[in-house]
């Protein structure tokens, strides 16, 4: 009871933190003046060849190595056994 | 004090075409825009909105046939008279009525209105943030929420609704001649526009901008725009796809947008400068998530370098952990645990959604790779597979007096069937169902890849990108 | 009225609580008459509206009418499906629709003005639903504060949106889109379950058609050339037909072979739910939905929201937008 009590409590503070980042989100996703001075043409960026790649290659085959993976792989191979 | 700025040296100026004159910013212009009110605060006969509409067609600008000219010049002197350098509340009237008559003028290109292009740019760059400022204070004000940035679209909305493109196509004449003004800043005004449309959380009207912007352009290549804004444009245009659930649309916009940046930066030794910094990371926040949607796998080396004070860069990194071991109730956890932040940026039920498939696609390979190629089968049951969704959703743990919510009321580990059949629709899994037998056959391999491909290969062929935007690689 | 219509007097305009009572006297006394008196009560209830709009009132008996009148709408849809009446649906979701945008609109003045409406989330979960395929309205959604995305009808209506996503779905105007789950046995399993309340549970029936129809097709394109007719009990049970006949006149319906062993869906060639050269199949409803009515009469189902004259000024808004 008492901590339901306090949730409710807490609510209006939560608001607040809310309205905060909701606004500095909205202003934040916004593109700000860039500062270069002279920005070079499309050519000469299209000719200056593949900048660093965002995505890796071949990722698909990237393996993970973890707790549930393995687990998940223990109960494969046990299933198999009973089979 | 010193000599005055006085009106008779401002209409002279004006003569000139010195607009310049018009700036709205009084940190820029104060000391001339209080200099034109004393004036007129000093000669009661000029103070009355009638006298000094009189006094500026008395100029006879432009011969006196520009009415919205003369009607633009009359705005701003009411401005100087009644502008309150301490209150932008109480001046905004003036200030914004100023600026719709700048806008009028700009609207019947019969006019010379080239000349007063730069001043409306500039003007354009003081009333938005003054329009937010103001819409920040609604409360207070008792205006709506979005009252003034409305208001301001709308303006802008007119001159963009204005301009018409010129046929340069055919005659060498006129393509010689110089870009109209209005031309040149198309796309400033579109990006203007759409950066508004989404502050005010009303987006969908950017579908109308960018359906016209194209036929309006006399420009055929886009190329030729500035780099600057054809980076924006892609950007929100990127953005606009992902809240229409438009995924190979808005990754290659984003993804280009993201590339494009990172060059320029590169070539002009600008990449260590916080600005660019953090425009490459404002990409990136829609980007990432839109990538992981494909399957993709993002270069953390290089995200790091850019999300420096590591904002999400380690958070993905757990995301992307349960995608690729086909941790459904991990991937649901996190999607939980950053629900504020995503619901905010739009990202939260597009992600729900539509990561999933790729989880249960790794899952699949997993289970595929282990139990049936192992053994050189062909073959999977379902109960097999149900088993490792079991492990995956963990929704027997799940008490039954737990109400249903979006993290554990859509995903069940007795649906195998389901994820098997919505994964062969949507080309990740090549195989068939057998129902009666309760089982999946695909092809005898030892290669995984040839059951499940790759997935955005798939997805490109099955949702290609919409041929209007391919202009934006001319 | 006509577009052209002259608007009324205002003296034929019924003011606020007048139409509160038209509307008590149709609920209390005119919804045991269903389903004969559908028509009669589509268009009492619109012009309830209409006179909510002549005046421009937007207090809380237009939020506590509007309200109202969506449940009824809800809660005839599924009688006039179950007792096999003639109707529109058109007309009927329509002015469903129409009521919903009404509500949604006063709902986001209020909130501008600091007030909360007590039966918001159950609206807005309607409204999620209204529009089942739009990713405009995810986006609504989102925007909203945390007590109405949290609310278990909203957080239901967004697993039901998640759960009949579908990358296959066609249909003239609708842009498919990537990665969708299409998960219709979960959508029989959750309408079942007795976490769904009737009237979401009603509005839900009107998309039983097209649910059905793509699992078939999803199926289909699972299987094997060579595959066996599933039998007749496997896809009753799974996209819950009521009987025998209700799935055979839907296989004839979209030409779907029938065999002495059961359904043969490798035969079902079409691609979109909609047969343009057909008249909509006939809607159906199903026996474990009116089941969830129970011993409730109609009055108490449409009277179930907390009042609206207590529409009480939000302290937490308040708090939220003021400036730092």
């Amino acid at each position: 009871m008492s901590s339901e009590v306090s949730t409710k409590e807490s609510t209006p503070a939560n608001g607040t933190n809310e309205a905060l980042i909701k606004k500095t989100l909205d202003e934040d996703d916004q593109f700000e003046d860039f500062p270069i001075d002279t920005w070079p043409d499309s050519e000469t960026v299209k000719a200056a060849g593949l900048a660093d790649n965002l995505w890796e290659e071949n990722w698909d085959d990237v393996d993970v190595d973890d707790d549930f993976t393995a687990n998940l792989k223990q109960e494969l191979e046990n299933h198999k056994q009973q089979q | 004090m010193m000599s005055q700025y006085s009106l008779l040296q401002f209409f002279n100026d004006i003569q000139n075409k010195k607009f310049g004159l018009l700036r709205l910013d009084l940190s820029k212009n104060g000391s001339i825009i209080a200099s034109l009110q004393a004036q007129i605060h000093n000669n009661p006969k000029n103070k009355d909105s009638k006298a000094l509409e009189e006094l500026v067609e008395s100029q006879n600008f432009y011969s006196g046939k520009w009415t919205r000219f003369n009607i633009m010049i009359t705005s701003f002197l009411k401005l100087c008279r009644d502008t309150d350098p301490w209150s932008t509340w109480r001046s905004c009237d003036v200030i914004f009525q100023f600026y719709i008559d700048l806008n009028n003028c700009l609207l019947n290109d019969t006019y010379p209105v080239d000349d007063l292009v730069n001043i409306y740019v500039e003007n354009t760059e003081y009333i938005i943030p003054l329009a937010q400022t103001l819409d920040s204070n609604y409360k207070i004000l008792q205006t709506r929420k979005f009252q003034f940035l409305g208001h301001v679209s709308s303006v802008i909305s007119r001159a963009f609704n204005s301009i018409k493109p010129h046929n340069i196509g055919n005659d060498p004449n006129i393509a010689s001649q110089p870009l109209p003004g209005k031309q040149r800043v198309l796309l400033y005004l579109v990006n203007q526009l759409n950066n508004i449309y989404f502050t005010i959380q009303s987006p969908q009207l950017c579908s109308n901008i960018f359906r016209n912007f194209k036929p309006k352009s006399s420009i055929d290549k886009f190329s030729q725009f500035s780099l600057k804004e054809q980076i924006e444009y892609r950007y929100l245009l990127g953005r606009y796809y992902l809240l229409n659930h438009r995924i190979t649309n808005a990754f290659v916009q984003l993804n280009t947008a993201f590339n494009m940046l990172l060059k320029v930066f590169k070539m002009t030794g600008t990449i260590a400068d916080p600005r660019s910094i953090r425009n490459l990371k404002r990409i990136l926040r829609f980007l990432i998530p839109v990538g992981l949607i494909m399957g993709k796998l993002p270069n953390f080396n290089l995200v790091r370098n850019i999300d420096v004070q590591d904002e999400f860069t380690s958070s993905y990194i757990t995301l992307i952990k349960s995608i690729r071991s086909g941790n459904l109730f991990e991937m649901n956890k996190w999607l939980q645990l950053h629900e504020k932040e995503l619901r905010q940026r739009h990202l939260l039920l597009i992600l729900l959604e539509k990561l999933p498939v790729v989880t249960y696609r790794y899952l699949l390979r997993r289970v595929i790779q282990t139990w049936s190629i192992e053994q050189q089968s062909n073959r999977l049951p379902y109960d097999v597979f149900e088993m490792s969704l079991k492990r995956s959703i963990r929704d027997s743990d799940t008490s039954r007096d737990q109400p249903v919510d979006i993290f554990n009321g859509i995903h069940k580990s007795c649906n195998a069937e389901n994820v098997l059949v919505t994964l062969i629709c949507l080309g990740y899994l090549r195989g068939n169902c057998f129902p009666l037998l309760k089982l999946c056959v695909f092809q005898r391999t030892i290669n995984v890849n040839d059951i499940l491909p790759p997935i955005e290969g798939k997805m490109l062929t099955m949702f290609p990108l919409n041929s209007d935007d391919s202009w934006l690689d001319s | 009225p006509a577009a052209a219509a002259a608007p009324p007097l205002p003296s034929d305009v019924r003011p606020p609580h007048i139409l509160v009572k038209t509307l008590d006297y149709i609920v209390d006394n005119l919804l045991t008459t269903l389903p004969k008196s559908e028509g009669f009560l589509w268009d009492r209830m619109r012009s309830i509206r209409q006179d909510f709009t002549y005046q421009n009132y937007s207090g809380p008996e237009a939020v506590d009418c509007n309200e109202r009148i969506v449940r009824i709408h809800l809660l005839i849809l599924h009688v006039m499906v179950k007792t096999n009446t003639k109707f529109s649906i058109q007309q009927e979701l329509e002015q469903l629709h129409k009521s919903l945008i009404t509500l949604s609109e006063i709902y986001d003045d209020m909130r501008s003005n600091g007030f909360t409406c007590p039966n918001e989330a159950e609206f807005r979960a309607y409204a999620l639903l209204s529009k089942i395929r739009d990713p405009q309205y995810d986006q609504t959604i989102e925007e909203l504060p945390p007590h109405v995305f949290h609310d278990k009808l909203v957080q239901l209506a967004i697993c039901f949106r998640q759960v009949v996503s579908n990358s296959n779905y066609s249909e003239r105007g609708y842009i498919k889109t990537e990665n969708s789950l299409n998960f219709y046995l979960r959508f029989f399993q959750l309408l079942k379950s007795t976490e769904i309340p009737f009237l979401l549970a009603s509005f839900l029936e009107t998309y039983l058609g097209e649910i059905r129809f793509y699992a078939m097709k999803a199926l289909s394109l699972s299987l094997n050339k060579k595959h066996k007719p599933i039998p007749f009990q496997q896809i009753m049970e799974s996209l819950l037909f009521n009987n025998h006949d209700e799935l055979q006149s839907f296989c004839e319906y979209y030409s779907i072979n029938i065999t002495a062993d059961g359904v043969d869906l490798k035969s079902l060639t079409h691609h979109s739910h909609r047969l343009t050269e057909k008249k909509p199949l006939a809607q159906t409803y199903l026996q474990c939905v009116d089941d969830k009515i129970g011993n409730r009469n109609y009055a108490q189902i449409i009277n179930c929201g907390k009042p609206n004259h207590g529409i009480k000024r939000d302290i937490a808004a308040d708090v939220e937008d003021s400036p730092i």
